[in-house]
């Protein structure tokens, strides 16, 4: 444990319904005044630093940047889409693509697209801050055992190689080679590759000793298979039913279907491997008040976007540029996404006092 | 219980049989050591055990085994782990997870235990072995000891009745093998478990065993059965039972305090007056230019201060060794002889010329090193090719003759168009000397050299490096191994704490150091005898003054006088 | 054994339909002009797809890593597999923190390889997995996560098509087994890049309605993706191309020698002989 953090870290399931949540507002809405809300609260969760665990020495994801591709964004619709009535400028000549109306729609459009991309990299680089890699690995379902046991292998596996590395640097130089030059240093990869190999080869040797991994598990029934593909049916022909002219309620209910089978298959599978699970992390009441938020927040999203329609969260800016629609209630909502920052501000505070 | 039926295994590579006609059995709650040179079969007998072998490495099988009821080929290694627990040679390559705790755990997951369950038999396992302190570590902050002993646990979790042990401090160096012997020990007194170990070192493992199986290697027949008769039938054995055998005495002497027994028995513990000098003078008189010099060299890394004003002179045509606790600043030292690690202080010199600025890869043509790993020196097609490739990177020509010719004097040259990886510990460490010692170097450091050698191949190790110095070469030798020193090295120096504190004689320097003396020595205590060669010598001029004694035995009698022949049979 | 046929067929189905899926899911900028000439209330829109594409593409990763583990699940390949992964990361991490020429990227090199010699399933779980472990090493989860491990394990699978191609030239272990892969991999330096812009254009152009007339054809979006493609990233992608060549011509005649001799000592056979 991490000297310096004395509060214990959220459920990995906190983290990853927090950024599901933030990838859902941003793709249900394009208001721009939410969407600066959602900045506001990520980038407050964000600058809070790690909570508890801490997934490696990440350095923070630098605002600057974040800013920058809001600018881009901007800058770059502006240029490219001439479409809009409040005119900026207008670009002379030929040029393709530049030529043409600058205007404040494209502007804010562009602006708004930014601060969706900024808002998506800086949630997920708090989940990459706050979510250390065994508990991410825990999050994989049981189906995937031995994928999982892949990555961890693959994970304990980096340090290793890296000292290894240091050592055929070494045995290298002590045979006369300089290390200067793409041949010279492509002359490291290949001890690196049969190091790694002889590596695995032992490895692999010590799995069987110990009886990892009976083949047995793993072979899927037909059954689930024809599940499987089923389910790909269904998501195409809700992708395929837009051409058709279905309504748009007939496509999510395929696409929801599709999921469903996906999702029990998956369960069936799991329980057909056997393995117990001995650091599963309780989840706790902070756990459950951190969540709260962003998921009354995404049920609050998927209800009015599939039920009442859009009014209430669409906003475009073209034809014309209008001031977008904001309703307090919205925003309170949206602060839920603050809930884990909260809960953490609000526990060191009662261990102070 | 463990029992072999008529077997016998060969590989699919391979045209002779690696296990010929194996009929033996391992009583249960035994510790059995099995032994035999490298190449004679120990890891695949072994893995033989818990089914390995034939379903890892694939092979011919005949004949059938029986361990604690089950047939490891039909119940595959998958069912015998939850019966056998298997340690491996290699620490480092052990472990699929970054902590002790869960790699443990990770074991116990896959038996499908319930989670309570598992954090008990964690902690139960860690205080038996007594490393419960290592339970939140991570692995690689581990040294290797503590890594085999984690080893061991990880396999104990899983609360086998047979631990089978390859080799388990081969990969270790001289302390942390002490450390993982001791505890084996401790396990094998609770008699819980059958302990089955591979190992060479038989000297630290004799008094406990209770059952010694020999293989001899070449397709003879394995012997098996109560140590002492089975090491009358053995050629290589420790340098105290050999004298046993010399001295025609019955039972076999297993320790040292039964040695001691055995020379008060016989009337040869106070028979002669050794007042042999120093042997070999510190510095060549014919040479007084040193070829390596160091002068108050200091190293540092970070705050700790690894190598302190270290001054040290190396004279040509001769062998110094170098000992030392874990930590001592040894390894550091001919890292900073290299170039390296950076000298915070001094300077070295090659001939007079000071090396500062020089970069490793140039020092290399004048200075030789082998590192503790030689197979991280080899990845070549063949073993040729290897030697051709320092060559090259050296911008020399490249001499096919005068390469083989050095192949021939390591005697690998037989070798010469194989893949250097597919060879024997001791012949891939000949092929990686080849490629340090084709630009033939003025200087040869060594690290460790006689890790997971045999005995056989520590000899060799041993004339070969005698040839070398002969020729003008000074070799300097880091090292943990003190019988190996001491048929070695003109010279001892001792490292503690980055500062040379002893350097001499080897056997004024040992006595005078608090490292732990060789068996020999512990013997006669009191005497100067670096080999048995020497103790057998002396032995002989001793009894040659001697009156007869009645109970002296017959066979010490009649070989008293000749006793150099006798030592070549 | 007809049910092993059976399970043989619905696997490879199951490894198509998903490969399908994942096709459409990346190919959906050129359908969308269609779609939006009938807004209906609740349809999808475009602000949606990209969400909803890397749901789809991720599903589909899931999918065939699911139905690929398979070819791992016995301990040696797993093992195997696991260092590979590790030794691509590890690869990775050399290329973030030493920019080579252009999108020049060495993971490549040993994904087509293990494509190669170990066929498809082996090949997209290799891709795949080295991309998911060098993101969460690197703290690089994000929305494109899905994306690049779908085509990062396309670039194995497919590789597994040059396998029986090589052989039935009589060509392996020769200079045209080299050039083969060579190509192959100056082939997929460009697609790789082309294909991961589909998923990262969306953001970069914007407002779809706006910048894809109404009834746009799917040739003139086409011809638009490749005015960007060629503006934005082919001298890009020309450096991973020319990395990949470099390092598939220097290497892969040696690391193929030694990932044979180690092909041999994983896979083999145990026979009880008679007494």
């Amino acid at each position: 444990m991490p000297e310096g953090h004395t509060s214990t870290p959220f459920h990995g399931w906190v983290w990853l319904t927090w950024m599901t949540t933030i990838l859902l507002c941003v793709s249900l809405t394009r208001n721009p005044l939410y969407l600066v809300v959602v900045w506001l609260c990520v980038a407050i969760v964000h600058a809070a630093g790690g909570m508890g665990e801490l997934a490696g020495g990440n350095t923070p994801f630098p605002f600057w940047l974040s800013l920058l591709v809001i600018l881009v964004g901007a800058v770059f619709n502006a240029l490219t889409v001439h479409v809009g009535e409040r005119i900026i400028f207008v670009l002379p000549g030929n040029l393709p693509f530049l030529s043409g109306r600058v205007t404040w729609e494209a502007v804010v459009y562009g602006a708004t697209n930014g601060i969706a991309l900024s808002v998506i990299l800086l949630a997920f680089w708090v989940f990459n801050r706050n979510v250390a890699i065994s508990s991410f690995l825990r999050m994989l379902p049981r189906a995937f055992h031995s994928v999982a046991i892949v990555a961890s292998i693959a994970i304990t596996f980096v340090p290793l190689l890296q000292r290894e590395l240091e050592q055929i640097q070494e045995a290298q130089v002590i045979r006369g080679n300089d290390l200067s030059g793409f041949r010279n240093k492509l002359a490291l990869l290949l001890p690196l590759l049969i190091s790694s190999l002889e590596h695995a080869f032992q490895l692999a040797e010590v799995m069987t000793a110990r009886g990892f991994l009976k083949s047995s598990e793993l072979t899927h029934a037909a059954i689930w298979r024809g599940a499987f593909l089923g389910g790909f049916g269904l998501m195409l022909g809700g992708w395929l039913s837009r051409f058709w002219g279905l309504p748009g309620w007939a496509a999510n209910l395929l696409f929801v279907a599709a999921l469903a089978i996906f999702g029990i298959v998956f369960l069936v599978e799991s329980r057909q491997v056997h393995f117990t699970v001995y650091r599963s992390t309780r989840f706790r009441l902070r756990d459950a008040l951190a969540m709260s938020g962003p998921v009354l927040l995404a049920v609050f999203f998927v209800f009015h976007r599939f039920v009442f329609g859009e009014q209430l969260l669409d906003y475009t800016p073209y034809p014309v540029l209008t001031r977008p629609p904001f309703k307090p209630l919205v925003a309170c909502l949206l602060l839920g996404i603050l809930n884990p920052f909260l809960v953490t501000l609000f526990q060191s505070h009662d261990s102070v006092s | 219980m463990i029992q072999f039926h008529n077997l016998s295994f060969k590989y699919h590579s391979h045209q002779r049989w690696v296990i010929r006609q194996a009929n033996f059995a391992i009583p249960s709650g035994s510790f059995c050591l099995i032994c035999g040179s490298s190449g004679s079969g120990k890891s695949t007998l072994l893995r033989l055990m818990n089914g390995l072998v034939p379903h890892f490495s694939g092979g011919i099988l005949e004949g059938e085994i029986e361990v604690e009821g089950l047939n490891p080929v039909q119940a595959g290694p998958g069912k015998m782990s939850q019966k056998v627990g298997f340690v491996f040679q290699d620490p480092e390559t052990q472990f699929l997870l970054d902590c002790v705790e869960d790699e443990i755990a990770f074991n116990l997951e896959n038996a499908a235990m319930p989670a309570a369950q598992i954090a008990q038999r964690i902690t139960d396992t860690l205080q038996a072995l007594g490393i419960a302190h290592l339970r939140r570590r991570k692995l690689e902050s581990l040294s290797g000891g503590e890594k085999q002993k984690v080893a061991i646990a990880t396999v104990l979790s899983l609360a086998p009745t047979i631990l089978i042990l390859d080799e388990p401090t081969s990969q270790l160096d001289g302390q942390s093998a002490e450390e993982v012997l001791s505890l084996i020990q401790n396990l094998a007194r609770q008699r819980r478990l059958t302990i089955v170990m591979a190992e060479h070192r038989l000297d630290r493992l004799l008094h406990f065993t209770d059952w010694l199986v020999y293989l001899p290697g070449h397709g003879e027949p394995l012997l098996a059965g109560e140590p002492r008769r089975i090491l009358n039938q053995m050629d290589t054995v420790p340098p105290m039972v050999q004298l046993g055998k010399w001295l025609g005495y019955q039972p076999l002497p297993l320790s040292v305090s039964e040695g001691r027994q055995m020379l008060c028995n016989l009337g040869l513990d106070k028979v002669y007056n050794n007042n042999r000098s120093a042997q070999s003078p510190l510095v060549n008189a014919d040479v007084p230019m040193p070829v390596l010099s160091l002068e108050n060299v200091s190293v540092r890394f970070g705050n700790t201060q690894a190598v302190s004003q270290v001054n040290l002179q190396l004279y040509a045509s001769q062998i110094a060794c170098l000992m030392g606790v874990n930590g001592a600043g040894k390894t550091s030292l001919l890292r900073a002889i290299l170039g390296l690690v950076a000298l915070s202080e001094g300077c070295i010199r090659l001939l007079s010329e000071d090396l500062r600025g020089v970069p490793t890869w140039k020092r290399s043509r004048l200075i030789g090193y082998l590192p503790q790993d030689p197979n991280a020196l080899l990845y070549s097609e063949t073993v040729l090719e290897e030697l051709l490739l320092t060559l090259r990177n050296h911008g020399y020509p490249e001499d096919i003759d005068k390469a083989l010719g050095l192949l021939e004097r390591l005697g690998v040259s037989a070798h010469a168009e194989r893949y250097p990886r597919d060879l024997s510990v001791g012949e891939r460490q000949r092929v990686a000397l080849g490629a340090i010692l084709i630009t033939q170097p003025l200087v040869l450091l060594l690290d460790e050299p006689t890790r997971g050698l045999d005995e056989k191949a520590k000899t060799n190790l041993a004339q070969l490096l005698r040839s070398f110095a002969k020729q003008g070469m000074s070799i300097l030798v880091v090292t943990h191994d003190v019988e190996f020193m001491l048929t070695l090295a003109d010279r001892l120096l001792i490292m503690e704490k980055g500062r040379i504190i002893q350097d001499g004689s080897p056997l004024a320097a040992l006595r005078q150091s608090n490292l732990p003396p060789a068996q020999l020595l512990q013997l006669f205590p009191d005497q100067e005898f670096r080999t048995l060669d020497e103790v057998w010598q002396t032995m002989g001029e001793a009894l040659s003054r001697m009156p007869d004694r009645s109970d002296r035995p017959a066979s010490l009698a009649c070989h008293s006088d000749g006793n150099r022949l006798l030592l070549q049979e | 054994m007809s049910t092993g046929r059976l399970e043989r067929w619905m696997s490879n189905l199951v490894i198509l339909g998903s490969t399908l899926l994942g096709c459409f899911s990346f190919l959906y900028p050129f359908f969308t002009p269609d779609f939006e000439q009938s807004p209906s209330p609740a349809g999808i829109r475009v602000s949606e797809m990209p969400l909803t594409m890397t749901l789809i593409l991720g599903l589909c990763v899931i999918a065939l890593l699911f139905e690929s583990q398979q070819s791992t699940a016995n301990a040696r390949f797993v093992a195997l597999m696991g260092v590979l992964v590790a030794l691509n990361s590890v690869l990775r991490y050399i290329e973030l923190a030493i920019p080579g020429p252009g999108g020049f990227s060495p993971i490549f090199f040993l994904i087509i390889l293990s494509g190669y010699l170990f066929g498809a399933r082996f090949g997209f779980v290799m891709g795949a997995m080295t991309l998911f472990v060098s993101a969460i090493l690197t703290g690089g989860v994000g929305p494109w996560l899905p994306s690049q491990m779908f085509t990062a394990g396309w670039v194995g699978m497919s590789a597994a098509i040059l396998s029986p191609l090589v052989c039935h030239l009589g060509w392996q272990g020769k200079v045209g087994e080299t050039v083969v892969l060579a190509v192959f991999g100056a082939m997929w330096g460009l697609l790789y890049g082309a294909i991961m812009n589909l998923w990262s254009w969306p953001f970069l152009i914007g407002p779809a309605d706006q910048y894809w007339q109404p009834g746009l054809s799917f040739a003139q979006t086409l011809a638009r993706y490749g005015v960007f493609y060629l503006v934005t990233s082919l001298a890009w992608d020309l450096g991973r191309s020319f990395g990949n060549v470099l390092l598939l011509v220097f290497l892969a005649p040696v690391t193929l020698r030694v990932l044979r001799r180690f092909r041999e000592r994983f896979i083999f056979v145990y026979l009880t002989a008679e007494v």
